[in-house]
């Protein structure tokens, strides 16, 4: 039974087996042998990556955890507090709510825009002709820039001082008097969830133009010869096509959006023509959870203990997000 | 002549789309042509004559070796990556063994996992390994991407007929040799897209790779000389 299957598996044609079947007991052990050894085989592939998991990534989630059992500076001896640092942060801590209010609200406000801009321009993108590969390309770049260069860029655009965007619309005349974008707790939330537009929507763009591209032809060729119009097409073919890759992209940006940091950091970091660097921008505006993550931890707090809490905090927020779409997207289709 | 105006309408809002896009950059190339002082002064539109002072000052300001740190780190780090993805891809994909799907479990869990989670117990680790104020920590840190793994196992499955890998394992080939000899070549594109995109992730989370680096509790006092270009 044991032979037929090692013959059945390779697929060989019958006159072949008939052949095989003659064979001396002999050849037949030793073409056995690299099944044997294929029991170690997996494990061999597989073991660099799980090590370097073990050691670099699930170990150091393990310890953090153990740290945010403690009260713990770096230096000075752990004292163990138990959960006093998650009660702290969830009753005491003002900063904490706000900052992750703060990042929900401007997330909730770039990525409705950024999915919908990029569906569009995939759309318009995909239509066109000529240019394609150019027009793709132009609103593609702002991804490639690091988040870094693209906060101090931001960061000089708006400056109140000479900053482009208030020197131009005084020149243009809308505006009498400079506006304080950098220094107007409302309007930054706005300026960030703008910038993440700007970076993301090129990205979303390309993604839905791989997802436009494998939409089968014939479809499209349906519809039209049933006379429909292409906003009809566009919304009665195409969204329903895309709906993975928008799910793929909420998803993706979700997870992003909550871990937003170094955008608004370089807004407010000397480096953007500020004066100082100011932790949370005004009134804590700009103050995003992994901000005051990294500001507690590392830079003006050192509560190593506090910290680790607040990323465990951060985690269950972003499975409870997880979750949260994953359920509205089932719910959608047990509709349809 | 409805449909033109249409088409015309369209086609300027893309082009505004493409002005603010492009906007930005412009706006930073102009700024590199000026002098600091200008710069304070008055808001340029076009280009001036100080960019070779102002590259020479960058050149001068040790960027050159932060330009280097930033591709070594970034070769080393997703070449393995993609190494380690690759072959546990392979492993995973193509054998039948107890175990299979614990790991293909474990992978999809730990993508949902955060980096910043790992930051505090990370840098303790490495204060321990003694591994701070080198640029190792940065590197090592993307060996195990679970991304780039869960991608790989998907792609090998869909890509690379097993049916070829029987036929070499008939022919007495070596697994190592089967993998780097029959898989590899089937998996160039798939090696191409999930190391562009470690890249642009890693390049995106390099900043806070030199948080971990600059502020690392043991090297505190003294000034890390280690810079990444982010």
């Amino acid at each position: 039974m044991g032979f037929w299957k090692y013959i059945c598996s390779f697929q060989k044609p019958i006159h072949l087996l008939r052949v095989r079947k003659m064979k001396s007991n002999e050849t037949i052990i030793s073409r056995k042998k690299p099944f044997k050894a294929n029991k170690l085989w997996p494990f061999f592939f597989a073991a660099p990556f799980l090590i370097a998991y073990f050691i670099f990534s699930l170990f150091p989630t393990l310890y953090s955890f153990y740290l945010s059992l403690y009260d713990w500076n770096g230096f000075s001896p752990k004292v163990f507090i138990g959960l006093k640092n998650y009660i702290d942060l969830l009753t005491i801590d003002p900063l904490f709510y706000k900052s992750l209010s703060t990042t929900v609200v401007i997330m909730f406000l770039s990525i409705p825009f950024q999915i919908i801009i990029g569906l569009l321009l995939a759309n318009y993108v995909y239509s066109l002709r000529k240019l394609q590969h150019f027009v793709s390309t132009v609103l593609f770049i702002p991804y490639i820039i690091a988040p870094v260069v693209v906060g101090v860029i931001f960061a000089y655009l708006f400056d109140w001082h000479n900053g482009y965007i208030n020197d131009i619309l005084l020149k243009v005349g809308l505006l009498k008097t400079g506006v304080y974008w950098l220094q107007t707790p409302v309007l930054v939330t706005y300026l960030i969830a703008t910038m993440g537009i700007w970076r993301q929507a090129g990205y979303c763009m390309v993604i839905y133009l791989a997802g436009i591209t494998s939409i089968p032809v014939e479809i499209y060729e349906a519809a039209k010869i049933d006379g429909a119009k292409a906003i009809q097409t566009f919304f009665y073919i195409t969204i329903p096509q895309l709906k993975n890759i928008s799910m793929f992209l909420v998803l993706t940006s979700i997870i992003g959006g909550l871990q937003l940091f170094e955008m608004p950091v370089m807004l407010y970091s000397s480096a953007g023509g500020m004066a100082a660097a100011i932790v949370g921008g005004p009134n804590n505006a700009a103050l995003t959870i992994i901000w005051k993550f990294y500001d507690n931890t590392f830079k003006t707090g050192f509560r190593l203990g506090y910290g680790a809490a607040m990323s465990y905090l951060l985690f269950v927020v972003i499975v409870i997000f997880t979750i949260l779409s994953f359920k509205i997207s089932t719910a959608k289709k047990e509709n349809n | 002549m409805k449909n033109k105006l249409y088409h015309l309408i369209l086609n300027l809002i893309v082009l505004c789309f493409i002005i603010i896009t492009v906007f930005p950059f412009f706006v930073v190339l102009v700024m590199g042509t000026y002098t600091n002082d200008n710069l304070t002064r008055v808001v340029p539109y076009w280009f001036s004559d100080y960019f070779m002072g102002n590259l020479r000052s960058v050149l001068r300001s040790n960027f050159l070796q932060s330009y280097f740190n930033s591709v070594f780190v970034s070769f080393t780090s997703v070449g393995v990556c993609l190494l380690f993805s690759a072959m546990i891809g392979y492993g995973v994909s193509k054998f039948e063994f107890k175990g299979k799907k614990l790991i293909t479990a474990f992978i999809v869990m730990t993508m949902m996992v955060p980096q910043q989670i790992t930051v505090v117990g990370y840098v303790i680790e490495m204060r321990m390994l003694h591994m701070n104020n080198s640029l190792l920590p940065i590197i090592v840190c993307w060996f195990a991407t679970p991304f780039a793994a869960f991608f790989m196992i998907q792609f090998i499955r869909e890509a690379v007929p097993s049916e070829i890998i029987e036929s070499a394992r008939v022919d007495g080939a070596n697994e190592l040799h089967i993998f780097f000899a029959i898989v590899r070549p089937f998996i160039m594109p798939g090696i191409a897209t999930i190391g562009i995109l470690t890249l642009e992730q890693l390049y995106a989370a390099t900043p806070h790779c030199e948080q971990i680096q600059s502020h690392d509790l043991a090297g505190f006092h003294q000034q890390p000389d280690i810079r990444v270009q982010g």
